[in-house]
């Protein structure tokens, strides 16, 4: 039992997910650069910016010196604004630096920087009151130590755009030993991103394509008529393939159902048909005897009436004899008469035989010995009518009728072979070999049929040839009627007929 | 076959590349946030470190060993003082840069200065400055006991006492011992408590003094020079001791010169990868190693003290530590086949 399987992806999806895995790392690594590349930036900036603010304080404690050492220098009042002012300039920057103790150690070194810059503000005023008040040995004492002091701040910017640059240049190094190799991988990066997004794009389109592919091939072969190659299993298709998939495969089931059907109802149709051809020719063959049965006896129905007529007579006249040859031939008639375009019985077929034997031993007397022998089983077989009564009269007009004593003629009926097995056999004068293939091949369209009337007067066997014909039309196979003429005289006709006719005849 | 090859390969690559692009933005991304202690702000103290970078190890490491003790010590909240590392003033030596710095502390009426003086001299400096009332601690190198710094470092006079017994148990008794002292002069030397120790030690030992003492610069160049003047004033040398790193390699090099090895034994001071071979190949006997976070530690406790107990600006109640506890000073001997005592 295998694991379920999970709902295919539609083809949207798959290109989504392709491009989403293309992209994402590339992204991801194009991001990583960028915010690696932003925060250098920064650190940079922010050192070009703490540069420049310390530029900005020498600047304002140097202007301060200057106007201080101007106005120490001179003897009135004129430099007094302009210390005034570059001092108030450089409070303003002392107020921009950090007050507060952390133990950052740059805000430490601004916190130490505003301590000296506070300090030499002291001295530097101290030194301007003390010129102011004419105290000249003090405000030189002041002005010294603010020299010192305006030293160690110029010192400590130094030391500290030093360190600031030292820093950032060592943080540069360091990354920029990384950066190459970055830019390397990247590169590297890109290019297998770019091959796997041209393999996922081949891998996607031959997913894709494919299975259409097989589909079309599937197709072209089902257009050539071949319904039975395998259905169409789309493995990792997407649904949109499995679902055309699927129509394709009910589409072949039902094609292939419709012609399967067209087919056999035209074999249907067609046996019908071939039924219809031989039971046309069938009629034709009884029609034909029956007309010959007409022209041999002129009138039947007449006779028949007649011999009824007859019969009556004999009746009245308490004949016994003769109403017994009457009734027997009238029987003979009546199933001549009958409808003869139905199967009958091997029984009914044997009845009507024995009243015709009846008629011929009352005509032949002793010359002729008839004898018939039918297996009970067979009784039910269902044969054409008149086809053995025909070839025991054959027999007894072409080959015992010149017999002036110790004709014989047998008719046995029994099952062999899971055959039927009717022989008919005398001891007559036999058939030509001639003849014999004559009556096995005869010709009986409506003009061979004419020259066999033609012919009649000078050849018998027309009716031997008949019934021939009837079995293998009523059975549609050749081999069911065997003559044999031997050598020292008599003729045996063996009719081998199925027990189960393969087409059983309704109309005959 | 082509397809999955060809996928394959692409999939390595960039599993290889993501890799490494993974790792090197980590480093570098270590790099531009660098590991910093975590910051604390509204602190009372702020104090100013400065240690002079002349280029001997021992310096080197006790600065690398303040910043390891101020980025673990959470203390430093607790204790209100916050530690300004001074750095080395470009275009100056070492010993203007400790000068200035020490000035410039005093000037901005910071709240107390821990350093470790240059050189023995230096201490006058210092005094000026802890006179003005600024609490002082200086570390690792003894610039003269006074009332009004605390100095944190190895006790000189135990360490000379140590360098004696040393001495003593080397294999074969010194005949005569000889010291490079890392001092201007003479009068120096013999005025310090580790020469004192020494010869201390070497009298109730041994029963003999040191025999000469050359005063010696913290460069290998001038201990050099100085150890092959010392050896050449006094050839009859057999045991001689260094103060310094670099005495102690220079003292080294010119006993190699000399293809002097195993005849003058060198008891040494400090620790690198040169000196581990020199001790492995027997050039040195043994090694005298500071223990310098132990330094660093301590002088930061003793600077928390010394504010914390409002002593500031009053030079009586300065509490002086001054030595720092005879543990954190251990010699490292060299693999000795005949010690007698270890």
């Amino acid at each position: 039992m295998g694991r379920p399987r999970s709902a295919p992806l539609s083809i949207r999806t798959r290109m989504v997910l392709y491009f989403f895995a293309a992209l994402i790392p590339l992204t991801a690594a194009s991001l990583a650069s960028f915010t690696f590349s932003q925060g250098l930036l920064r650190s940079a900036r922010s050192m070009f910016d703490s540069n420049l603010f310390l530029d900005s304080l020498s600047d304002a404690i140097t202007n301060v010196d200057g106007s201080l050492r101007e106005y120490l220098n001179s003897r009135n009042s004129d430099m007094l604004p302009l210390y005034y002012r570059d001092s108030f300039a450089l409070q303003r920057n002392i107020a921009q630096l950090p007050d507060t103790i952390t133990t950052n150690q740059h805000e430490l070194s601004l916190r130490l920087l505003r301590q000296l810059l506070i300090r030499y503000q002291e001295e530097a005023d101290a030194a301007l009151n003390a010129k102011r008040g004419r105290l000249v040995p003090d405000y030189s004492d002041h002005y010294r130590l603010s020299l010192r002091l305006l030293d160690y701040i110029h010192l400590l910017v130094l030391n500290m755009n030093w360190v600031d640059f030292m820093g950032s240049l060592n943080e540069y190094l360091n990354f920029s030993q990384w950066f190459a190799r970055i830019q390397l991988y990247e590169m590297i990066l890109v290019a297998t991103v770019a091959l796997g997004g041209v393999l996922l794009i081949a891998l996607l389109s031959y997913r894709l394509t494919r299975p259409i592919a097989v589909l079309a091939d599937q197709a072209a072969t089902i257009a050539h008529g071949e319904f039975s190659i395998p259905d169409f299993e789309p493995d990792g298709a997407s649904s949109e393939v499995r679902r055309l998939a699927e129509a394709h495969n009910s589409m072949k089931h039902s094609i292939a159902t419709f012609i399967d059907e067209l087919k056999e109802k035209s074999a249907i149709e067609r046996e019908l048909m071939e039924q219809h051809i031989q039971n046309l020719r069938m009629k034709g063959l009884l029609n034909a005897a029956e007309l010959m049965a007409l022209q041999a006896q002129i009138n039947p129905h007449f006779l028949y009436n007649t011999l009824n007529i007859g019969l009556q007579l004999a009746v009245v006249e308490n004949a016994r004899r003769t109403t017994d040859y009457l009734d027997r031939l009238a029987e003979v008639f009546r199933y001549t008469l009958s409808s003869v375009d139905k199967a009958v019985t091997l029984k009914e077929e044997l009845d009507a035989l024995s009243a015709y034997i009846y008629v011929m031993e009352t005509r032949f007397g002793s010359r002729i010995t008839f004898e018939v022998n039918a297996s009970p089983d067979c009784a039910d077989v269902r044969i054409p009518p008149l086809v053995i009564q025909p070839v025991v009269e054959n027999a007894v007009h072409h080959g015992l009728s010149n017999l002036e004593k110790g004709g014989f003629v047998s008719v046995t009926a029994q099952h062999v072979n899971n055959q039927t097995r009717i022989e008919v056999k005398d001891n007559g004068s036999g058939i030509p070999p001639g003849r014999l293939d004559e009556l096995l091949t005869h010709d009986f369209s409506a003009e061979g049929m004419d020259s066999a009337f033609k012919g009649r007067t000078s050849g018998h066997g027309i009716g031997l040839a008949n019934v021939v014909h009837r079995l293998r039309l009523f059975f549609n196979r050749d081999d069911v009627v065997f003559i044999k003429c031997p050598s020292q005289g008599g003729t045996s006709v063996v009719f081998l007929l199925p027990l189960q006719p393969e087409k059983e005849m309704k109309h005959v | 076959m082509l397809f999955i090859a060809a996928g394959v390969t692409v999939l390595v690559f960039f599993l290889f590349a993501l890799f490494q692009l993974v790792r090197l933005f980590g480093m570098a991304g270590g790099v531009l946030a660098a590991p910093r202690p975590p910051e604390s702000s509204s602190l009372r103290y702020h104090v100013l470190l400065t240690i002079p970078e002349s280029g001997d190890p021992f310096e080197d490491q006790l600065l690398r060993d303040f910043r390891a003790a101020l980025a673990e010590r959470k203390s430093q909240q607790e204790w209100d003082i916050a530690v300004q590392i001074s750095e080395r003033f470009p275009f100056m030596d070492s010993r203007q840069s400790v000068s200035r710095t020490v000035q410039m502390a005093m000037l901005a009426g910071l709240d107390g200065l821990i350093v470790m003086p240059p050189d023995p001299e230096f201490g006058t400096e210092i005094e000026n400055v802890a006179g003005g009332g600024l609490p002082v601690v200086t570390v690792g190198r003894n610039a003269g006991r006074t009332a009004s710094h605390v100095f944190v470092g190895p006790d000189d006079f135990e360490i000379g006492s140590m360098v004696g017994q040393t001495m003593a148990v080397l294999a074969g008794s010194p005949r005569s011992v000889g010291m490079l002292y890392s001092g201007k002069s003479l009068a120096d030397a013999n005025r310090s408590a580790v020469v004192q120790g020494l010869r201390s030690t070497l009298i109730s030992s041994l029963g003999m003094d040191i025999a000469g003492i050359q005063p010696v610069e913290s460069l290998y160049i001038s201990a050099t020079l100085a150890a092959e003047k010392l050896l050449r004033l006094h050839p009859d040398l057999d045991t001689v001791y260094c103060d310094t790193l670099p005495a102690t390699l220079g003292m080294a090099q010119a006993v190699i010169d000399r293809n002097a090895v195993g005849k003058i034994r060198i008891v040494g001071t400090g620790m690198n990868a040169r000196l581990e071979e020199l001790l492995k190949e027997r050039v040195v006997e043994a090694s005298v190693v500071f223990d310098t976070r132990e330094i660093a530690e301590t002088s930061l406790d003793t600077m928390n003290e010394l504010l914390h107990n409002g002593t500031r600006g009053s030079q009586t109640a300065v509490k002086v530590v001054p030595y720092l506890r005879p543990t954190s000073v251990s010699v490292r001997h060299a693999p000795a086949t005949e010690r007698t005592n270890g």
